[in-house]
């Protein structure tokens, strides 16, 4: 019973939804909509699982006064002061000044920090050591060249050169590695709804 | 039981492969003890904790009195086996109805009794020779025959008192400890050892009892990637990425009056700015504050000329930190053009959780995806700007910002595929060359890199003061990187090059 | 009972808690970018607290915005909203997988995600990916579709190149050949040649996508530079935002 529902639940599920994208039926088209709208709500209930976790897993490092524990400490401080500002004060000026000057600044500048990271990784990738890192290294070089804001003052074919870039073996390879994707996504999925991968038991 | 040094798993003690992983238990370093399951040395043969056998059958070997191993031991319960409920019922009526000697003599009959069921292991381990056990004979054993070869039974020893047979023993044999328990079996107290052997004792259970992983101890070295790059070279790298960055600082960004838009970018200008008055276009922030500062100025860009066309604009998103961006983005341009208001001009309806089944809800209906708007907490119907618009396919431009390429994929594959529109997307210059195919295909109608667009989208829209946009920071950056290819292929020429001289 | 204090912070002289959030956000910013350097205290603070809010506000807005007003309609229309309260209940389920002892409580609603998402996924992906894809790589590669004589010519390289391209990058994915057959060293030829004419061109597709992402973050560092530089050095020096 433990393993059958779950499975008859999916199998159910999957093939009502599935069966949505083919079939223009209204009945059909009703309970697709119901299903769907119940995994939104569901996905808002797994965020709250992640929360949980989140919260026991610096709880108990806390607790266990383990080394970081003030780290934890702060981030649980801030995790419920947040929520509890977004919950009771819901878009109002307080949630908007945590997010324009905490958590807007700290996020971006922890991308930021790839910018110097990536042109130390450039320094390995660039190394033409083989065929495949010469091409790569033209290819990289071509792109940031042509790609320049002011590359038609510099020349009017670079535009030109870009856009042929992009267009066609950029294109050409990306779209050979969107349907392979396209594929495997589409093979998983089957197989999930086929109960023969069961991540769900 | 073998405990496997690999996996810590209990084997049968006549196991020569670990049942669990495969290992080899030939050289294994603890058994666990079948009655208490405390771990004890290899060596052993009857456990420090319990005094049981370690090994089952092992009742034939014979063993020097003195080479059993002590150990700190407070008897607590006594595990009861069938030798000792033999024992048991041999033995005699409780304390005080038999002569103490005759207790004595019971119990140096069980000592000699239990010398000789400890026997040799079967599979003899590294330490198996039984005269390497650990510790000191107590010194009541010295008193038990040294080769018994038979188990004498306890009638036999009992003797027709006529002297006193413990003259002369005093303080040898622990009358009072073993005359004053209680009947139920249980081996006497040890008498006091000393600080060395406590210390012994209590560092050996220590380590006995411990249930870490026995793999700590075989844990192996891999020797570290030499780095390419020195910590100098890396400081003198990050500098010059930072001093690019700077370069508008010096030379007060010229090259942002070079900018031409693109193809693209003037096609979308175009589509915006022959949309009538009155109409509607929904744009989803799919992006966090991560990429906001690439993408933040194309979509201001977008949203003043959308706000200056007076059309209807209603935002979503499916990231939690896009619901914060719209709001704070539409908060300036409503700064800006004091007519511009909630509600009437634009709205936001918030975050839509569940990537796919969220978007895959817009194809029925606006209101089964957002029951409330994020800043007032009305429902749709209340708000003047959503006025006929119910589901995505009232809206006349769909515009998707986003910094991650399965969120537009999600769109096309959800939405767009199902309810034809028209779908632009904006997006971070890194996920641009990923959906190549979706435009070539005409499944997205435009497609933008965020990078330096803004500026070409100003230009393009026909905004009078457009903003500083720092480009010649991104020409900069592109000699950084030209410098850094140069360099290394340098450095790797005359590693190389040494390399074949050290050779020769 | 937050109101309170959000009407002290109102009753402050104006821009001060502009002024103040941007004093935090720079620190913050420097805080953040001292990983340069290597690990520090500052960075870890930073980071933790990143985590921290982010977890926060996303929670709030799963609330605020998809529990919360559906619940007020379950409660306010039972009748019309009941499906919620099962959505409800096997919400609740799935926060048991918080819990060892309580975790397979979890697995029914699991399994509605996931037979959920899985549909989507499939039917998504063959209609909205793998047809409409598979449609746009049939290209003509006839000259004579493009124009008379040599710009047909001229104009039909595109094409082939496309047509090709994508059909070698698929290929290079290819790791079951087979190997029996009269044929099999000219297959395996064909297989591992046309692949490694994919490799190259997904090679070409990765230079792209490294040289794309490099130019994204240097234009979210600028980003930061500028904050930097404009607002917080002018709050510096003219005190004022």
């Amino acid at each position: 019973m433990k393993k059958i529902l779950p499975m008859a639940a999916a199998i159910l599920c999957g093939l009502f939804v599935l069966t949505d994208f083919f079939v223009p039926h209204p009945s059909i088209g009703a309970v697709a909509a119901v299903l769907v709208e119940g995994a939104t709500i569901l996905a808002a209930f797994a965020l709250f699982l992640g929360v949980v976790n989140l919260l026991s897993v610096h709880g108990r490092r806390v607790a266990r006064e383990a080394r970081g524990r003030g780290l934890g400490v702060v981030l649980i401080a801030s995790l419920l002061a947040t929520l509890a500002i977004g919950v009771a004060l819901p878009g109002s000026a307080a949630l908007n000044w945590v997010f324009d000057y905490v958590y807007y600044p700290l996020q971006a500048t922890m991308a930021a920090l790839l910018a110097f990271f990536v042109v130390s990784a450039a320094y390995r990738a660039f190394r033409v050591r083989t065929a495949q890192a010469a091409i790569m290294l033209v290819s990289s070089l071509l792109v940031i060249a042509t790609q320049l804001p002011f590359g038609q003052a510099i020349s009017p074919y670079l535009p030109i050169a870009r856009d042929w870039i992009l267009t066609v073996p950029v294109t050409a390879g990306m779209r050979g590695i969107v349907l392979g994707t396209a594929l495997g996504t589409m093979a998983t999925a089957l197989r999930i709804l086929l109960t023969v991968d069961r991540p769900y038991v | 039981m073998i405990v496997c040094a690999a996996c810590n798993h209990r084997n049968p003690s006549d196991a020569l492969v670990c049942e669990a992983c495969g290992g080899s238990l030939e050289h294994f370093v603890y058994r666990a003890c079948p009655s208490c399951g405390a771990l004890n040395p290899a060596e052993n043969v009857f456990c420090h904790r319990c005094f049981d056998d370690l090994v089952p059958g092992s009742a034939e070997t014979i063993v020097e009195a003195s080479d059993i191993p002590v150990e700190s031991f407070v008897p607590s319960e006594p595990s009861v086996t069938d030798r000792e409920e033999a024992v048991r019922e041999a033995a005699a009526p409780p304390v005080g109805e038999r002569p103490t000697s005759d207790l004595i003599l019971e119990a140096d009959a069980e000592v000699a009794t239990t010398a000789e069921v400890v026997s040799e292991e079967t599979e003899p381990g590294p330490l198996a020779e039984p005269q390497q056990l650990v510790g000191e004979p107590i010194e009541r054993l010295e008193a038990a025959p040294s080769e018994p070869e038979a188990p004498m039974q306890p009638s036999e020893l009992i003797p027709e008192a006529e002297e006193d047979v413990l003259e002369g023993l005093e303080g040898l044999v622990p009358i009072a400890a073993a005359a004053t328990q209680a009947h139920a079996f249980a081996l006497p107290v040890p008498p006091s050892v000393s600080e060395t052997e406590q210390h012994d004792a209590e560092l050996f259970h220590s380590i006995a009892s411990e249930r870490g992983p026995l793999r700590d101890a075989a844990r192996v070295v891999i020797p570290r990637r030499a780095r390419l790059l020195s910590r100098r070279g890396r400081a003198l790298l990050y500098l010059l990425v930072l001093l690019a960055a700077l370069t508008p600082v010096f030379t007060g960004d010229r090259t942002s009056l070079l900018l031409r838009p693109r193809d693209s970018v003037t096609s979308l200008a175009r589509d915006i700015q022959s949309l009538p008055t009155g109409s509607a276009v929904l744009i989803s922030f799919d992006y966090g504050p991560a990429y906001a500062g690439e993408v933040d100025p194309l979509a201001l860009a977008v949203g003043r000329h959308l706000a200056a066309s007076q059309v209807r604009v209603v935002a979503m998103s499916t990231d939690p930190g896009g619901v914060g961006l719209a709001e704070h983005l539409y908060r300036t341009i409503a700064g800006e053009m004091p007519d511009y208001r909630y509600g009437e001009s634009y709205a936001i309806l918030g975050y839509l959780p569940g990537p796919e089944a969220g978007l895959r809800t817009l194809c029925t209906s606006l209101g089964k995806a957002f029951k409330v708007d994020y800043v007032q907490r009305r429902t749709l119907s209340e708000l003047p700007v959503m006025k006929d618009l119910t589901s995505v396919q009232d809206f006349d431009q769909v515009i998707v910002f986003a910094d991650d390429s399965r969120s537009v994929r999600s769109w096309i594959e959800q939405v767009q595929s199902q309810c034809n529109f028209s779908l632009h997307a904006l997006v971070t210059a890194a996920i641009e060359p990923m959906l190549l195919p979706y435009q070539q295909s005409g499944q997205l109608s435009t497609l933008i890199a965020a990078a330096h667009s803004a500026g070409e989208y100003e230009k393009a829209s026909g905004m009078e003061e457009p903003s500083l946009h720092w480009t010649d920071a991104y020409g900069a950056f592109c000699l950084v990187l030209l410098v850094t290819a140069i360099a290394t292929n340098v450095a790797y020429l005359r590693t190389r090059a040494r390399q074949r001289s050290h050779g020769q | 009972m937050l109101e309170t204090p959000a009407n002290l912070l109102a009753t402050l002289p104006p821009n001060t808690l502009q002024i103040a959030g941007t004093w935090v956000a720079a620190l913050l910013t420097l805080a953040t970018l001292s990983y340069v350097f290597g690990g520090n205290p500052a960075f870890r603070l930073a980071e933790h607290l990143l985590v921290g809010i982010a977890a926060g506000y996303a929670a709030a807005l799963a609330w605020n915005q998809m529990l919360w007003p559906r619940l007020q309609l379950l409660v306010a229309e039972p009748a019309t909203y009941w499906y919620y309260g099962v959505f409800f209940v096997l919400g609740l389920l799935l926060l048991c997988r918080g819990s060892k002892s309580v975790s397979v409580l979890g697995n029914l609603p699991l399994g509605v995600l996931f037979g959920t998402g899985a549909a989507l996924a499939l039917g998504g992906g063959l209609t909205g990916t793998f047809i409409p894809q598979i449609r746009a790589s049939v290209l003509s590669v006839n000259p004579a579709d493009y124009g008379e004589g040599s710009l047909g010519w001229a104009y039909v390289i595109d094409p082939i190149i496309v047509v090709a391209g994508t059909i070698a990058a698929l290929t290079a994915f290819h790791f079951g050949a087979r190997t029996d057959g009269r044929l099999r060293a000219l297959w395996r030829g064909l297989v591992r040649a046309v692949g490694g004419v994919g490799r190259g061109l997904i090679t070409i597709c990765f230079g792209a996508l490294f040289a794309s992402a490099a130019l994204s973050f240097f234009a979210i560092l600028n980003s930061r530079l500028v904050f930097l530089l404009r607002d917080w050095l002018k709050l510096l020096y003219t005190g004022r935002p």
